[in-house]
């Protein structure tokens, strides 16, 4: 008896030490991971210049009419921005539709989406990975829908979160398919309001006002851009556009 | 009457230890096993692989619901997809394995050495699954503060 309690005590000592090994195992590689990643920085920052002239040359937004701004799009890769609707940061959006103009609005500028029926978009520059994205914004009527789309690479494969009507949805497209993660009904404000997404690694979260309406899981996309739609007949009104990558935890 | 306490912030952090002491416990009896075999400890292995299991789902739905209810907060994102990513492998790998390990050991009546090493080594792998669930819930607490009262 003696003899298996002693076994047993080397059993509870090597089990505690394979635990204490695993999380010092976790720990120690994702210090590297932060090292690594801040390292790696400063590469991407140079490498992205080539990435983004590809871009501009081959791919294509959403809306096909975009131009990227000349330096902004290689200084921005995967950094946090706040974007003001104001003429002097016209020089952050990769591309804009004819139908979308800076406007007063009381005392605010702001960027107006009047799609009449058709659709318009924008996009800001910098690719984005794991992200969270907050538009303060504004609908005028409810015959309309607007997306705030990320992880863009074209316009067949992004991601986004929607209100039309009363629903929000959370979703992708990959490939022309629309996908929708997850649905629900929401009271949307009449006034200003907050709408945000966030994308860490398989998970994605549609709030508004900072409260969670919709969750959904899919396989993680490449990095993309970071943009607005709206369409039908209602108008929307964007006030400020702010991303924040995630921390890598992993 | 409210059962839940007024300074808790939800059910989560309430339940979530039950399983992992129960499945540790469990984990530790199964390695005794290999040494050490009477038919009590393959009973209560079972007993506690059951319970364990059945917390961990618990615990699973609380967590998901304790998430959605936090609000935003950009900085833990990342961290609370990979808590509740590792609480699910958890709970799939431990599901799975009480239901080998009843097959085995109850209904083929396998008692062998072999049987019972084979059973240790797979109870470890989800001890250290179990283990990183654990981390990632204890750096939300400890290192984002979610859950606690400002």
């Amino acid at each position: 008896m003696k003899l298996t309690i002693q076994k047993f005590s080397y059993a509870l000592v090597a089990l505690t030490l394979a635990f204490a090994m695993s999380c010092v195992g976790t720990s120690g590689s994702e210090n590297e991971e932060h090292e690594h990643s801040e390292g790696m920085e400063h590469k991407e920052a140079t490498g992205s210049m080539k990435t983004e002239h590809k871009h501009n040359e081959g791919e294509e937004h959403p809306n096909e009419e975009h131009e990227h701004g000349d330096g902004m799009a290689e200084s921005m890769m995967g950094e946090a921005f706040t974007w003001m609707a104001m003429e002097e940061s016209k020089d952050m959006l990769a591309y804009k539709t004819d139908n979308v103009m800076m406007r007063k609005h009381g005392e605010d500028n702001v960027m107006m989406f009047s799609p009449k029926g058709d659709k318009s978009s924008c996009m800001f520059n910098g690719k984005q990975g794991n992200v969270g994205v907050t538009a303060t914004i504004k609908l005028d009527g409810s015959d309309g829908k607007v997306k705030l789309i990320h992880h863009s690479i074209d316009k067949d494969n992004y991601e986004f979160v929607a209100l039309k009507g009363n629903t929000m949805n959370l979703g992708r497209v990959e490939k022309g398919e629309e996908k929708i993660l997850d649905s629900k009904e929401v009271e949307v404000p009449t006034n200003w309001f907050t709408l945000t997404v966030t994308a860490a690694g398989s998970h994605f979260k549609g709030y508004i006002n900072d409260k969670m309406i919709t969750h959904g899981h899919a396989d993680e996309m490449a990095a993309g851009y970071v943009g607005l739609s709206a369409s039908g007949n209602s108008v929307l009104s964007v006030k400020k556009v702010e991303t924040t990558p995630l921390e890598a935890e992993h | 009457m409210e059962l839940l306490p007024e300074w808790a912030p939800g059910i989560h952090p309430l339940i979530i230890h039950f399983p992992i002491a129960l499945l540790s416990l469990a984990v530790s009896l199964t390695v005794l096993a290999i040494f050490y075999n009477p038919k009590w400890i393959t009973k209560s292995t079972l007993g506690l692989y059951v319970v364990g299991t059945l917390g961990a789902l618990a615990s699973y739905i609380s967590g998901k619901d304790a998430a959605d209810s936090i609000g935003l907060n950009f900085k833990a994102e990342l961290a609370i997809g990979t808590h509740s990513d590792w609480a699910l492998y958890t709970l799939i790998y431990f599901g799975v394995f009480t239901v080998l390990y009843y097959v085995v050991f109850f209904t083929l009546k396998k008692e062998s050495i072999l049987f019972r090493v084979i059973s240790a080594a797979l109870a470890i792998i989800g001890f250290l699954i179990l283990g990183q669930a654990a981390e990632y819930g204890g750096r939300l607490v400890f290192e984002y503060g979610l859950g606690v009262q400002k």
